[in-house]
């Protein structure tokens, strides 16, 4: 697992989740592909994304949590990181919304 | 969510990743199975969305989705799943999901958001099956089914069975026909088999990978993932991005050349004839496999009804026999000084592209989806790719290969495979051939000769709504879908037009998730389930069948389509009789209970029973007497059928395992899939071994046997470039090509519906060059009309760049219901697909 470049961007930003306590959370993982040469300062954009965190790289492919309110939050989130420049593909593995009141 | 569960929540979900990537890779996770630590049920499923065939892992609590995974163990997906599974769940639940059927009762109201009201299932289904069996007895030609690339296996079958041997009427087209028909008949014209020969398995080792018009990076995410990572795996890999504008796609090429609409024949074309002039072909390939042709050609387009069966319409599918040197000859203009001038690319830059298909070491893959296939030459370009495939010998080995991608999660699974367009039967069976009809006589227990009646094809997708807007017809039904949005040239089919209301009369039915702009034109709307509220099974792009599961109940009043199909059968059929039997009896018997005018058995046995009928198509031991006509042992056909060329595995075999792709073999007890079609080698490695046994050859050229083609050899057919139906003028100075985005799929006629949703959707904007915006004095948000021959719309302007077209080409996603863009987009269609050109309209731009 490559963590040196995630180690140095958690120095310099917060990864505190955006609620608190007993809020509502949907809490989502990815894996994201970056262009070459410029990982530093994507994984660096990304991080610095509300309730973002990039979790450290395995086969070349970045882990990524989001933490939001609802699945709308995510998405939106989600969608931002997509069009980073320097992101390639970012694919979702899983989404957890049982907090979520998805009107059933 | 407590601290405590939200740690354990979060930490579950890196695992997952870590784990994912690890599968993404090709290796085994640590720990073995990756899901797990969640309180639910988990069932497995596909994701509803594109042709990619993603699997998804649902986790229900309390008759409720709480979490999606990505299935490490389906072999398409690996795991992954793009941005838009973050709300595969909450489509189920919009607020406005249809729940009870609704009736029209002034047909004066169509168009409109009103009109609808409430009915009971009985009241909704008698009137159905009352306009359909009066419409049906007056004249078949003026009735009609438009179905869909999204309805599962199952269901796609019992509305084939209805409609062709039920019904004995033709007119049954999916929307498959806008996005795939393309590389359907091209299929069928150059390998007689509808199936792509290679697999996603091919992305993990080509060499180089050329996009033909396709923005893989926003249309199929997932397998662009997969060309991502083996572009990053170290490998000398290369990546060519041939397009008409600058998309997602573009961003990571090595090189991206850009070309004039339509040019994409010659370029291709320049590339056989540099392996041709060059000495480059390979010989002993050709030699063992291909058989050339030429076609018809000056084929004009489709600007009238008539074209079809116009002189020159009657012949378009023409072809004939030519030696290699005719068709070299033939192809000899095509130099690469001649595809520059026509594409814009340049010689240089086409040459290297030739130079890859020419190194008999380099592992070439092609790749394309709707730009190739919504061309007014659709079904030839299909064909130049595999030209250049074909001559280079770059076919049928890992990592090599032309492959075609697709649009709808099961449009080969069920449009194709199922059959149900206007020309085919199951499993590429086509009406038109007696074997073909007696095959599927014996295996629907019908008389001999019942299914003469339906040997001429009925009407395409265009036709049948060409016919409906001059009044034309009586009947149509439609499900899964929302043609009212999707359809090119709505200025003419809605009705919008005077010329034209014949939407106005004709009796419309919609199977409907939600309020759709397709409902504003229905007299009755069934309320349905979508995705995970039934079982059902797709089958993607790469030749695999999967099992989604029921894992929670539709809403309301909401039925499974199969239900309205029979209960509406049921109706109709009510006094005929095939045989001398009952006719729905000796239909669907086998699945429906009289008594308690229902199905037969809980919904897994249901969907098994059908399945089990499906799969005798191929697999013809399992019934004599159609064993005996796919042997052809009276000698009265021409040839064996073959039908276990596309062999399935039995029904708890998919249930088993998160999918297979076909064909599917027994083994030693065990079935296995096939991940190389035609190529010879281990059945247990993904190759082709018992079908080459049973009907190749062995010891050919590459280790390959083109067994299911005519003759053993595969066509090489020379195709010319012929123009776009219109070209940019003085008064409509523009090309305007349509397309797709990440965030949506389809009309947005299920991400539409979540109000919450809309701040993250982006809206539909027309992407403009900034040059052509200085010209026009047209600012980034400025509102403009769009129009063309056929209509017009208006939309914002933009110059974010989502993509950014070439002066003189403008883009523009269909998603977004309130900017209808397909008011203004031409339905010239292929001549021989049918399948309309949604991305060479011509157009004017101006400043509202």
């Amino acid at each position: 697992m490559n963590t040196g470049i995630i180690e140095s961007v958690r120095e310099a930003t917060t990864d505190t989740p955006n609620s608190a306590g007993d809020a509502p959370v949907v809490i989502s993982s990815y894996l994201a592909l970056l262009r070459k040469g410029c990982e530093e300062e994507v994984v660096a954009s990304m991080a610095a994304l509300e309730g973002v965190e990039v979790h450290g790289s395995e086969h070349g492919q970045y882990v990524v949590t989001i933490e939001a309110d609802s699945v709308d939050e995510t998405f939106e989130r989600a969608t931002k990181i997509t069009r980073l420049e320097g992101v390639t593909t970012f694919s979702l593995v899983h989404c957890n919304f049982e907090d979520e009141d998805l009107g059933a | 969510m407590d601290l405590s569960r939200r740690t354990f929540v979060k930490a579950t979900a890196v695992s997952l990743a870590f784990g994912t990537a690890a599968v993404a890779a090709g290796c085994t996770p640590e720990g073995g199975g990756l899901f797990g630590g969640g309180n639910g049920t988990t069932y497995k499923a596909v994701c509803r969305y594109c042709g990619t065939g993603c699997g998804i892992l649902c986790e229900v609590e309390d008759g409720r989705l709480v979490s999606v995974t990505g299935d490490p163990d389906n072999e398409s997906s690996r795991g992954l799943n793009c941005i838009k599974g973050i709300h595969l769940a909450k489509l189920l639940y919009g607020a406005d999901r249809l729940t009870t059927p609704l009736i029209r009762d002034n047909p004066q109201t169509k168009g409109t958001n009103d009109g609808l009201r409430e009915a009971t299932w009985e009241e909704a289904l008698d009137l159905v099956a009352g306009k359909l069996k009066t419409a049906w007895k007056a004249d078949k030609k003026r009735i009609a089914f438009w179905g869909s690339g999204q309805q599962p296996i199952t269901e796609g079958y019992v509305l084939s069975k209805f409609w062709k041997a039920g019904l004995l009427c033709n007119n049954i087209d999916p929307n498959a026909r806008l996005c795939m028909a393309s590389a359907v008949v091209a299929f069928m014209n150059v390998f007689q088999t509808d199936e792509p020969p290679g697999s996603y398995k091919d992305l993990d080792q080509a060499d180089v990978f050329i996009t033909w018009g396709a923005n893989m990076a926003e249309a199929h995410p997932v397998l662009y993932s997969r060309l991502s990572s083996r572009k990053l795996s170290g490998a000398d890999v290369k990546h060519y991005d041939l397009t008409t504008l600058i998309t997602s796609t573009s961003k990571d090429a090595d090189k991206v050349m850009v070309f004039r609409p339509g040019s994409d024949l010659a370029i291709a074309n320049a590339i056989s004839n540099y392996l041709i002039v060059n000495n480059k072909c390979d010989t002993a390939f050709i030699a063992d496999h291909i058989q050339f042709k030429t076609g018809a050609e000056n084929l004009g387009n489709a600007y009238e009804d008539g074209y079809d069966a116009s002189d020159v319409g009657k012949t378009v599918n023409d072809v004939a026999p030519a030696t290699f040197e005719e068709f070299a000859a033939r192809m000899s203009e095509y130099t690469l000084e001649y595809a520059a001038q026509l594409s814009g690319v340049s010689a240089a830059d086409i040459q290297e592209i030739a130079e890859h298909f020419a190194n008999p070491n380099t592992k070439v893959m092609s790749l394309w989806t709707m730009g190739v296939n919504q061309h007014n030459r659709g079904t030839w370009m299909n064909h130049n790719i595999y030209n250049m495939h074909l001559l280079s010998g770059k076919i049928c080995k890992p990592g090599c290969g032309p492959f075609s991608l697709t649009g709808q999660p099961t449009a080969c699974g069920t449009a194709r495979e199922v059959g149900l367009f206007a020309h085919r039967l199951p499993a590429d069976l086509l009406v038109a051939t007696p074997q073909h009809r007696r095959y599927t006589e014996a295996i629907w227990d019908l008389p001999g000769g019942y299914l003469d009646a339906i040997e001429a094809p009925g009407f395409h997708t265009i036709k049948i709504f060409r016919e409906m807007s001059k009044g034309n017809m009586d009947f149509l039904w439609t499900s899964t879908n929302n043609w009212a949005a999707t359809l090119p040239n709505l200025t003419r089919f809605l009705g919008i037009d005077p010329k034209y209301d014949g939407v106005f009369k004709t009796f419309i039915v919609v199977n409907e998730v939600y309020p759709t702009k397709s409902t504003q034109y229905a007299d009755v709307v069934f309320p349905v389930a979508m995705w995970v509220e039934r079982e059902g099974q797709y089958g993607n792009a790469e030749r695999r069948t999967t099992i989604f599961e029921k894992a929670v109940d539709p809403p309301g009043e909401a039925k499974w389509d199969v239900w309205t199909y029979l209960q509406v059968a049921r109706r109709v059929l009510e006094g005929e009789t095939i045989g001398g039997a009952d006719a729905f009896d000796q239909l669907f018997g086998f699945i429906w209970n009289r008594e308690t005018d229902d199905f037969d058995g809980e919904h897994r046995e249901i969907n098994r029973r059908l399945f089990e009928e499906y799969r005798i198509f191929s697999n013809p031991q399992l019934k004599q007497a159609a064993q005996d006509i796919n042997m052809d042992v009276t000698g009265e056909f021409e040839a064996k059928l073959k039908m276990e060329n596309k062999q399935l595995a039995p029904y708890d075999e998919y249930l088993d395992k998160n999918g297979l792709t076909w064909p599917v073999r027994e083994v030693d007890g065990k079935w296995l899939q096939t991940s190389w079609r035609f190529a010879n080698g281990s059945q247990a490695d993904g190759f082709d071994e018992v079908g080459i046994a049973q009907y190749g050859e062995a010891g050919l050229a590459g280790n390959v046997s083109f067994y299911k083609s005519a003759k053993g050899k595969p066509s090489a057919v020379f195709r010319p470039y012929e123009p776009p139906a219109f070209e940019p003028n003085e008064e409509y100075p523009f090309w305007f090509c349509t397309g797709r985005l990440l965030e949506h799929w389809h009309s947005g006629s299920m991400t539409q519906r979540i109000p919450e949703l809309q701040r993250a959707l982006p809206e539909m904007l027309l992407d403009m060059n900034e040059e052509d915006c200085k010209r026009l004095g047209i600012k980034d948000g400025d509102l403009v009309r769009v129009t063309s021959p056929y209509g017009s719309v208006e939309i914002k302007a933009s110059t974010a760049k989502r993509t950014a077209p070439p002066e003189g080409l403008c883009f523009a996603a269909f998603h977004q219901e309130s900017v209808l863009i397909n008011l203004a987009v031409q339905d010239i269609y292929c001549p021989l697909s049918k399948e309309p050109d949604y991305k060479k309209t011509i157009v004017r731009i101006e400043k509202v």
